[in-house]
């Protein structure tokens, strides 16, 4: 008698928690959770038939149904080259400028982020066919591109500056932030700091506020300026955008993005 | 250490619930039965009086019921034959804990499929839970083996056209009867003795049909989804 209380006290309790649930798949699984205890409380009331089929239904077949439906739309896929700094592979962990604020945006979606990397002139292509939601990655120096934006949010700029004969510093005296060497870079020298400052100005974020999430559709994807993609295969997880960051000025030449 | 904390608060609580439940089986105590629940028994020769009464006394009830879920497998296909086959999708990878354990729990889940069909009318199960359960054992082999393997298997387009077979042949069971005499939706078989497998052929009949109609219908809606949808 005090089994089934609990167990019909329970029910409510779980579906309430299940219903908050900010992340799809804890949702899913609180349903299933649901649907088990609904299961026990059957049996215990002389309805092992009904248990059975509940046990089967809700809390197997449907469950899985639901997370096989979430396992596109419920995360978040982007794809990038790896820029160091703003998306990088370390430890086995992606690191970065950009993967923290990709971290953020997907935990206010309730979605799970993950990351692909793939090479800078497969990004359009990847995000063309709906195989990804978002690029990222410093995408500044992709040509034509046919995608949203997102605006003007952080203004950052990564450099790579040409060494210069009278430019090279003692080894003790260069600069504490400049600790990772690059392959074909040197130290950046206190004197190439204007140009750096010149680069950091030009940096663009546009569309950022527009980008709806996963829950808008392709229905709504007429404004795109991208028609061709989201009308042959809509991208499962809503519209297609390319985060940009970093966005360095194409005529100075002293110094090219690491995207280029 | 929050992790460790909730993993044990979880698994206490699971066993917690199996221990409410395993202690409280009212099929341990084994509940006395009325005259009218032994009488059914033996009218129908099923000892679940559940099967005994939705496909004996209120076989008009199930019937109706398999028109449900037909009606709702068409629903499905019907609107996802619509959209564009997503097999240019890229698959997602499925991990290899989940491969290799869906390769062992497919057999299993499939036997307790079949189990809960065969003996539907003995000991609680039928037709519907078997179908399902079956069906999550195919999702399961789809996980392990891949979908366009088993859909081959299974020899593709055939198996649809048994599905929109097999409800004619659920009420032509259900009809039959009246060519020997007995009223429609009777049973058609003989009643055996009440207890035994062969005891209500007609019931075993009915649940093996129905299990095998739930298990195509839901494979075709599961295919359909992986199919237009792009999952798995």
């Amino acid at each position: 008698m005090i089994s089934r209380t609990v167990l019909l006290l329970l029910l409510p309790v779980i579906a309430a928690v299940s219903l908050f649930q900010r992340r799809r798949l804890s949702a899913v699984i609180g349903m299933g959770l649901f649907s088990l205890v609904l299961a026990a409380t059957y049996l215990l009331h002389s309805s092992p038939d009904v248990a059975v089929t509940e046990a089967a239904i809700g809390a197997a077949l449907v469950t899985i149904i639901y997370v096989l439906a979430i396992r596109r739309t419920g995360r978040l896929l982007v794809v990038g080259d790896e820029v160091p700094g703003l998306l990088a592979l370390e430890g086995g962990e992606f690191v970065g400028l950009e993967v923290d604020i990709l971290a953020g945006f997907a935990r206010r979606l309730g979605l799970d982020l993950s990351i692909q990397i793939a090479p800078l002139c497969d990004v359009e292509t990847i995000l063309l066919r709906g195989d990804a939601d978002l690029g990222a990655g410093g995408l500044s120096a992709v040509p034509a591109i046919r995608l949203h934006r997102s605006r003007d949010h952080l203004p950052t700029a990564l450099v790579r500056l040409r060494p210069e004969a009278d430019d090279r510093l003692p080894p003790e005296e260069s600069p504490a932030t400049d600790r990772c060497e690059y392959p074909g870079t040197s130290p950046i020298s206190s004197r190439r700091s204007s140009a750096v400052n010149r680069l950091k100005r030009r940096s663009t974020w546009r569309a950022f506020s527009r980008f709806r999430g996963p829950t808008s559709r392709h229905g709504e994807s007429t404004d795109s300026p991208c028609p061709g993609a989201s009308r042959s295969s809509p991208p499962p997880g809503g519209r297609t955008c390319v985060i940009s960051s970093a966005r360095t000025s194409p005529s100075s030449s002293a110094a090219g993005a690491w995207t280029t | 250490m929050r992790r460790i904390v909730r993993t044990t608060l979880a698994v206490a609580l699971s066993l917690a619930a199996c221990g409410i439940v395993i202690f409280n089986h009212p099929i341990a105590e084994g509940g006395s039965r009325s005259n009218d629940t032994i009488q059914l028994a033996t009218e129908t020769g099923a000892t679940n009086l559940v099967s005994a009464i939705y496909l004996g006394a209120r076989l008009y009830d199930t019937l109706f019921e398999v028109l449900v879920f037909t009606v709702a497998v068409i629903g499905v296909r019907f609107y996802l034959l619509r959209r564009p086959s997503s097999a240019r999708a890229a698959p997602i990878p499925e991990s290899h804990v989940l491969q290799a354990s869906a390769q062992i729990l497919y057999p299993l889940t499939l036997i307790l499929g079949l189990y809960l069909a065969l003996f539907g009318h003995l000991s609680p199960g039928g037709g519907f839970s078997g179908g399902v359960v079956a069906a999550s054992g195919l999702l399961l082999c789809v996980m392990s083996i891949g979908v366009e393997t088993v859909y081959r298997r299974l020899s593709g387009a055939g198996i649809e056209r048994l599905e929109w077979a097999l409800p004619m042949v659920i009420v032509v069971v259900c009809v039959l009867p009246v060519l020997f005499g007995r009223p429609i939706l009777s049973s058609l078989l003989p009643v055996g003795r009440a207890g035994r497998f062969f005891g209500s052929s007609s019931i075993l009949l009915l649940n093996v049909l129905i299990g095998l109609k739930v298990l195509i219908g839901s494979w075709m809606v599961l295919y359909a989804f992986i199919r237009h949808r792009g999952e798995i």
